[in-house]
């Protein structure tokens, strides 16, 4: 960590607001997007990303570097997530998660006709939102690690120490959720 | 590009896409606002796991007795091994305590103890034990108290035989 960057989290651990207030504003869009990784609704992922950053401030001590303050929090933002994905499915609030609802517009409603390329724009809107579907039918266990990673440009590493898996695991996650999602593509013909 | 290649861009693409995002305005003031709001007490939740494993408890081990016994649960367990056999013909009359139970099954078993036997009179110049040179076993049966009244032991029939391989002397 840097010296500034540092300094802000001695102060906020002296318990300086304005101090955690500058960490929230530093951190909070890969905390938000983890916890919208792991919920897929924004309004949930808002409430796990509040929960984690309250809950972080009240841990700040035990804070000790072995990660970046920010792998840090996103690992908390992610236990967050997913214990609000567990109460969610407890309570069946949800048949299945918010990210998948938020299919857009009917690809036919977009595409003009008259316009040129209409069917290659309206052939990779079809792809788009059979990935969309693939990806919701994945295993929490393959899809987790996927969906953490491209919402950060995360390493395996630090995707690791934020699922609490060996690096090597979460790899293997991330290769095997491409690999299922490429051949139910090609099973539908989207390749050869 | 090779077709995996383009796939594994789409499912990049995809998975970027479901994941994009930022938070709404105001975020840090609400977490501020969060931080400052005293947790929830959890109080209720232990009481109400203690209540369902006090409630457990119960369904399992049964509720304490009250009964007033005069004989210590503990002197009783002593005198009663778990081993014991149990007769069908030991019932505890309605109304009665376990521990009573208990005591009377610990003389049943005293008197069923193989040392009272040997003061069974037998008589050595009775032709069957003339004929048998080494006779080393007594097999009694007893009549089995039917009640608990009938402890006063009686000797029905006495058994003799020879001895055969396997057998084991008594003292």
């Amino acid at each position: 960590m840097t010296a500034a960057a540092d300094d802000l989290l001695e102060r906020a651990r002296a318990g300086d607001a304005a101090a955690f207030s500058e960490i929230v504003r530093q951190y909070q869009m890969p905390v938000y997007r983890a916890a919208l990784a792991a919920l897929g609704s924004p309004a949930d992922a808002e409430e796990a990303a509040q929960d984690a950053f309250a809950a972080a401030f009240r841990r700040l001590d035990t804070f000790r570097g072995e990660s970046s303050l920010k792998t840090w929090l996103v690992a908390i933002g992610w236990r967050k997530a997913l214990t609000r994905r567990r109460r969610l499915r407890l309570l069946r609030m949800r048949a299945t998660p918010a990210f998948d609802r938020a299919e857009g517009p009917d690809p036919l409603e977009t595409v003009a006709d008259t316009r040129p390329g209409a069917h290659a724009v309206l052939l990779a809107e079809d792809l788009r939102q059979q990935l969309r579907r693939l990806i919701r039918t994945l295993p929490a266990k393959l899809r987790d690690p996927l969906l953490l990673i491209a919402s950060g440009n995360y390493s395996y590493e630090e995707a690791a120490a934020i699922l609490r898996v060996p690096a090597g695991t979460a790899k293997w996650r991330v290769s095997e959720a491409r690999r299922v999602l490429r051949e139910k593509l090609r099973s539908l013909g989207y390749a050869r | 590009m090779r077709d995996d290649e383009i796939l594994d861009t789409a499912i990049d693409h995809v998975a970027a896409s479901l994941t994009d995002g930022a938070p709404s305005r105001g975020f840090s003031a609400r977490v501020r606002e969060r931080i400052g709001r005293p947790r929830r007490s959890r109080a209720w939740a232990w009481q109400l796991a203690g209540g369902l494993a006090l409630i457990a408890l119960v369904a399992y081990f049964g509720w304490p007795e009250q009964e007033n016994t005069t004989t210590p649960t503990v002197t009783t367990r002593t005198t009663t091994p778990p081993s014991a056999p149990q007769s069908p013909a030991i019932v505890a009359p309605r109304g009665e305590t376990r521990v009573a139970l208990a005591e009377r099954q610990a003389i049943v078993r005293r008197a069923r103890a193989p040392r009272v036997l040997p003061r069974i009179p037998i008589d050595p110049n009775a032709p069957q034990i003339a004929a048998l040179n080494e006779v080393t076993e007594l097999t009694v049966s007893v009549a089995r108290p039917r009640d608990l009244d009938l402890l006063d032991l009686s000797v029905r029939e006495v058994v003799i035989r020879p001895l055969e391989p396997g057998d084991k002397e008594q003292p």
